[in-house]
C-alpha cells in the first residue's frame, strides 16, 4: 500500500458568481522515499490540492478519498485530521515569513507541536527543536532556538519551516513551492535540504512548484495539471523526454532554458488558461491546443487520465485514437 | 564607433535606515547602454538592480554619479527640463496590475502620456494602433484593468511604455509574475518591438534562462555594485568572476537528464545585508577562492584577458571553440 492515496479527488468553493471546482478529479499515489512533483500554472489547482491532503480546507467541499498511510482525511471529524497533521504529514509553505508567527521564539514555534503530539515536557520539546534545527544546518541550534524569525535570513527561515515540519518524524511532507521566494543560490541549497532529510527519513515527498526547472532536479515522478485536472502524469525521465500531453509539450517548449538555442524564438502557448467558473466544453485544453484535430472530439468530450493505467499517461483523445 | 545612447558613471544610492544609519543600496556602478541593443541586468534580491533601473529613468535621484542620456547630462535636471526627455525614457513594471491605474480605462491609461507628452497626436486613434500593435483588440479600449488577464495587463503597460515612441525603455521583471505559458509571449513580443520599432531595453531580471534568451549583454550585480559586464555568449559559455559561475550553476535546467549529471557550486549562505556589507569583496564570505587579499582590498571592475570583471582571482579565460557546459 502506498502511502499516499488520492482517488478522485474533488474541491468546490462556493463564490458569489456560482461553484468553482478548483479541484475536479485528481488521483494518484505516492510511496515512501519518492518524490512526486505536481506542476502547474497558477489556478491549475495544485496548491488546493495540497491544502485538501492536509485537511486545510474549511470553507470548500472536499469530496473523493485521501488516505495517508491507510486512514481517511475526506470526511474525517477535525480532531483526528489534527492528531495526524504534523505527526503523519507535514507541510513547507512557499513564504517562510508569513507563516511563522512573528512573536514567538523559533524554538517555541519549533517545540510546541512536538509536545502536543508526544506529549513531551518543555525541556525535551526544546532539546528535540535544537536537535532539528541542527539537522536543516543552523549553526549554533541551541542559542539560535531563543531568536525571533525576523533575526533569520530568508533561507534560514526556510530551513526553519523545515525543522519544524520534522520535528514530529511525519512519513509525508508536502512542500508548497518551498523555493519559490528564493533567491537561485538559496534555492539550491534548500532543494539539497530536502533531499537529504528525505533520504535520511525515508519520506514521501509531494512538491507542488510551477518551476520544471525544479521538478527535473528534484522529482522521481511528475503529474501535470492544466485547470484543476491532471494531464499527464509518469516518471520525471519520460515525461521530459517524450511528453504526451500537447500541454506538456507547450510548457517544454516555451521556456527559456540556459542550455537552449536563445538565437530561435519561444514557442508561447497562445491564449490564455480558462476561468474555472465557466470552463469550456471537451478537453479543458483545447481551446489552446497546437495539436487539436477536427475529426476528435476535442470540443465536446473529456479525456480522462486513464485510471488505472500505465505508469507514463496522459489525459489527450489523440493517444485514445492510437492505444 | 557611435557615442552610446545611455552612459552611467559611479552611480549610487543611498537610502537613510534609522539612527543616522544608511543602506548603501546601489554602490558606485557604471554601465553604457548602445542604441538597438538589450543590456540584461541580472543578480538577486537587494542587489541593487532595480533601484538602479529607476535611477535611470529619474523616477529615483541617485546620491552619486552621472547620467548620461544621448550626450545630455541628466543626473540634476528638473523635473520641466525632465519632460521632454520622459518621451524617450520609458518604463515597464513588474506587477502589472499594480502599476495600472484601476479607476482609469485602456485608453486613459495608455492615453495620458500621449497627451502630456505627445499633444500633437490623435490620441485615440495612437491608442487603438497601439493596442493592436501590442496584440490586444482595438476595442479593449474602453475596458479597465481588472477586465484583463496578467499577460494582457502587462500588454497594457508595455503600450503605455510605447506610446511616446521612446528610445530607450528599463524593463524591471516584466515578466517574472506572469506564468510560463503567458511569459514566452511578453518575451517575444517584446523581442518582436525592439526589432521593429528600435528601441533599445535595459532587461532586469533575476532568471538567467530568460535574461540570455532576451539579452545582447549582460551585467551582473552583487550587493549593489556590478561584478562582471560581457555578451552573452562570453558570460554563459566562459563566465569570469566566481559569483556569476555559482548563479548559472544554480539555476535549474528543466531536463532530468541534465540535472541528474550536472556538477553545481552550491554557495553557502544567504546574500549579505546591504546594511552591513562585509569588508573588501562583498562576495569573499559565500566565494570558494576567497583569500586575504579579498578581505582587504574591494576589487575594482576592470578589463582583463578574461573580460571585464571585478575579481582579485577571476576564472582563467577558457580557450574558444570550448561549447560550455
Amino acid at each position: 500500500m502506498s502511502l499516499l492515496e488520492v482517488r478522485d479527488l474533488r474541491v468546490t468553493f462556493t463564490t458569489g458568481r456560482g461553484a468553482l471546482r478548483a479541484v475536479d478529479g485528481l488521483s494518484f499515489t505516492l510511496d515512501r522515499g519518492r518524490t512526486l512533483s505536481i506542476v502547474g500554472e497558477s489556478g491549475s489547482g495544485k496548491s488546493v490540492s495540497s491544502l485538501a491532503i492536509m485537511g486545510l480546507h474549511r470553507d470548500a467541499a472536499v469530496e473523493g478519498s485521501i488516505e495517508v498511510d491507510g486512514v481517511q482525511v475526506v470526511g474525517a471529524p477535525a480532531d483526528q485530521v489534527r492528531r495526524m497533521r504534523g505527526r503523519r504529514m507535514a507541510m513547507v509553505f512557499q513564504d517562510p515569513l508569513s507563516s511563522l508567527h512573528p512573536a514567538y521564539a523559533v524554538g517555541e514555534q519549533i517545540a510546541e507541536a512536538y509536545r502536543l503530539h508526544f506529549g513531551a515536557g518543555r525541556r525535551a520539546a526544546r532539546l528535540r527543536a535544537a536537535e532539528v534545527l541542527g539537522e536543516v544546518g543552523i549553526p549554533d541550534p541551541k542559542r539560535r532556538l531563543a531568536e525571533y524569525p525576523h533575526q533569520f535570513s530568508g533561507g534560514m527561515r526556510q530551513r526553519v519551516m523545515i525543522a519544524m515540519a520534522l520535528a514530529c518524524e511525519p512519513e509525508l511532507l508536502i512542500a508548497d513551492e518551498p523555493t519559490t521566494a528564493l533567491d537561485v543560490t538559496v534555492q539550491a541549497q534548500i532543494l539539497e535540504l530536502i533531499a537529504r532529510v528525505q533520504q535520511d527519513h525515508g519520506l514521501a515527498v509531494l512538491m507542488i512548484t510551477h518551476d520544471l526547472g525544479v521538478v527535473a532536479r528534484a522529482a522521481d515522478e511528475v503529474l501535470i495539471m492544466y485547470a484543476g485536472a491532471a494531464v499527464e502524469h509518469g516518471p520525471a525521465l519520460t515525461v521530459f523526454a517524450e511528453p504526451r500531453h500537447p500541454y506538456t509539450r507547450g510548457l517544454l517548449n516555451c521556456l527559456p532554458r540556459l542550455d537552449g538555442d536563445a538565437e530561435a524564438a519561444l514557442i508561447p502557448i497562445p491564449g490564455n488558461p480558462p476561468s474555472l467558473l465557466s470552463p469550456p466544453d471537451g478537453c479543458r485544453f483545447h481551446p489552446r491546443c497546437a495539436e487539436r484535430q477536427e475529426r476528435l472530439p476535442c470540443a465536446v468530450s473529456r479525456p480522462l487520465l486513464p485510471q488505472p493505467g500505465p505508469a507514463h499517461r496522459a489525459a489527450c483523445h489523440l493517444l485514445e485514437e492510437t492505444r | 564607433m557611435t557615442a552610446p545612447l545611455l552612459e552611467v558613471a559611479g552611480l549610487a544610492k543611498t537610502f537613510p535606515a534609522g539612527r543616522r544609519r544608511v543602506i548603501q543600496a546601489v554602490d558606485g556602478v557604471d554601465l553604457t547602454v548602445h542604441a538597438g541593443e538589450t543590456l540584461g541586468l541580472v543578480g538577486e534580491s537587494g542587489c541593487g538592480k532595480s533601484t538602479t533601473g529607476r535611477m535611470l529613468v529619474r523616477l529615483l535621484d541617485p546620491s552619486a554619479g552621472r547620467i548620461t542620456f544621448a550626450g545630455q547630462d541628466i543626473t540634476h535636471l528638473g523635473q520641466r527640463r525632465m519632460r521632454p526627455l520622459r518621451r524617450e525614457l520609458q518604463m515597464i513594471f513588474q506587477d502589472p496590475f499594480s502599476s495600472l491605474n484601476p479607476r482609469h480605462t485602456v485608453g486613459e491609461i495608455i492615453g495620458t502620456p500621449l497627451r502630456i507628452l505627445r499633444p500633437e497626436v490623435d490620441e485615440r486613434a495612437a491608442v487603438r494602433q497601439m493596442l493592436d500593435r501590442v496584440g490586444l483588440a482595438a476595442e479593449h479600449i474602453d475596458r479597465y484593468p481588472h477586465q484583463f488577464s496578467g499577460g494582457q495587463a502587462q500588454r497594457i503597460g508595455i503600450a503605455r511604455a510605447l506610446i511616446t515612441e521612446p528610445r530607450l525603455v528599463v524593463a524591471d521583471e516584466p515578466v517574472s509574475a506572469l506564468d510560463v505559458s503567458i511569459q514566452a509571449q511578453i518575451i517575444n513580443l517584446l523581442a518582436e518591438l525592439r526589432r521593429d520599432l528600435g528601441l533599445s531595453y535595459v532587461f532586469i531580471a533575476h532568471d538567467l534562462a530568460v535574461v540570455r534568451q532576451v539579452c545582447t549583454r549582460i551585467a551582473v550585480m552583487y550587493l549593489g555594485r556590478v561584478v562582471e559586464v560581457a555578451d552573452r555568449e562570453q558570460l554563459y559559455t566562459a563566465p569570469a568572476h566566481p559569483y556569476t559561475q555559482a548563479l548559472l550553476s544554480a539555476v535549474p535546467v528543466p531536463d532530468p537528464l541534465v540535472e541528474r549529471t550536472r556538477t553545481r557550486i552550491v554557495l553557502s549562505g544567504d546574500p549579505p545585508n546591504p546594511a552591513d556589507p562585509p569588508s573588501g569583496c562583498a562576495f569573499r564570505p559565500r566565494c570558494p577562492k576567497a583569500a586575504d587579499l579579498c578581505r582587504v582590498e574591494r576589487p575594482e571592475l576592470v578589463r582583463t584577458s578574461r573580460g571585464v570583471v571585478a575579481c582579485h582571482f577571476p576564472e582563467p579565460a577558457i580557450p574558444s571553440g570550448y561549447e560550455g557546459p
